[in-house]
């Protein structure tokens, strides 16, 4: 049953396993945004995505994102920036959803013969 | 799951700013309180924060729970307490000079609104984890 | 494996590893293979979906997005299993029909 599904939908998948994974490391510069001594972080895909489904995909590093200026205490988050940067991803994360429901939404027309 | 993951860090993040508007709401509630408790002046408190976390995937270890940042307590100040000099007042010493609390009511203002927009962001990082997990969640209708 | 028509789905389309289909002899045992790995993927996406909610309902870490494709993989398998079983039974149906 494989060949019902394309490179695009493990693409779209890795896509969204990157998101979520984003998102958490996002949200934990959010919650050390008063904590002394904390760097801002921030998930980078070292090379771009490998569509080939038999391969797993390569774990994305974990690299300081902040601009080491300190803040107050050795904090280097920036709350505006952390936010803008929540709200790119989820932005990805919605639109690769969307991508995938239209993936399966075809899939199910073209089995099922009604459109 | 790495929502429920998310929603957690962003879950202590909130706590760790409540536990911090409270200490500042009773450091500033306390601003003049000259006798407390010790018989001492009111010495103000801080909450001290830690980093739980130093890698998002230390998280991956089974039964790891990740909390982001951890309340470690409240620490009272130990410097001295501020000596102003008020003869008339009651707690007057015979020098004249009464010992007030070491509260900055402007500094525990500002880190009020530091704490309550940090609050607020928290609140949105936590919104947007949920609203990833409904949105995957769709696919599934 | 070359591409899978989707298209509307007729009995004839399965395409088999055998590239020669002139033996009906020859093409009937490529198609009985395909047939059969065919089923045997669907039952193991099945077996994926069935892993990933015991996953996720005793707590461990998981990879959410990749767990949900997974089931939602497993469902649109078995839709299309179905109906080219359907569809196979239709067209054996007719066989028998027909006059000889």
């Amino acid at each position: 049953m494989n060949v019902l599904f394309g490179s695009s939908i493990t693409a779209l998948t890795r896509g969204l396993t990157f998101a979520n994974q984003r998102h958490e490391v996002l949200a934990q510069n959010l919650a050390n945004v008063e904590t002394p001594n904390y760097r801002a972080r921030d998930l980078v895909r070292d090379e771009p995505l490998d569509t080939t489904s038999d391969t797993p995909a390569p774990l994305p590093r974990v690299t300081y994102s902040g601009d080491g200026a300190s803040g107050i205490g050795g904090n280097d988050v920036d709350l505006e920036r952390e936010m803008g940067r929540i709200a790119e991803n989820t932005l990805l994360h919605h639109t690769l959803v969307q991508l995938l429901a239209s993936q399966f939404a075809s899939l199910k027309q073209a089995i099922s013969g009604r459109v | 799951m790495d929502i429920f993951r998310s929603l957690n860090v962003s879950a202590s993040g909130l706590t760790a700013q409540r536990a911090r508007m409270d200490v500042i709401a009773e450091n500033i509630a306390n601003s003049d309180t000259t006798i407390s408790a010790t018989g001492r002046p009111y010495q103000r408190k801080s909450v001290v924060l830690r980093a739980s976390d130093s890698s998002a995937f230390d998280a991956m270890l089974p039964g790891g729970k990740p909390s982001a940042v951890v309340v470690d307590g409240v620490r009272t100040s130990a410097e001295p307490p501020r000596r102003i000099w008020q003869p008339e007042h009651p707690q007057a010493g015979p020098d004249g000079f009464v010992e007030v609390p070491n509260v900055n009511t402007v500094q525990e203002m500002t880190d009020m609104m530091a704490s309550t927009r940090a609050y607020e962001a928290n609140a949105v990082a936590f919104q947007a984890a949920k609203s990833l997990g409904a949105k995957l969640l769709e696919l599934l209708r | 494996m070359s591409d899978l028509r989707i298209g509307s789905i007729a009995p004839a389309p399965i395409t088999t590893t055998s590239p020669a289909a002139s033996a009906s002899a020859a093409g009937s045992a490529g198609f009985g293979d395909a047939l059969a790995r065919a089923l045997s993927e669907v039952n193991e996406l099945q077996l994926k979906s069935s892993e990933a909610a015991v996953a996720i309902a005793s707590g461990e870490q998981v990879d959410t997005a990749q767990m949900i494709v997974d089931v939602e993989k497993a469902n649109i398998s078995l839709q299309f299993a179905v109906q080219v079983r359907n569809k196979l039974l239709e067209a054996y149906q007719e066989l028998m029909r027909m006059q000889v």
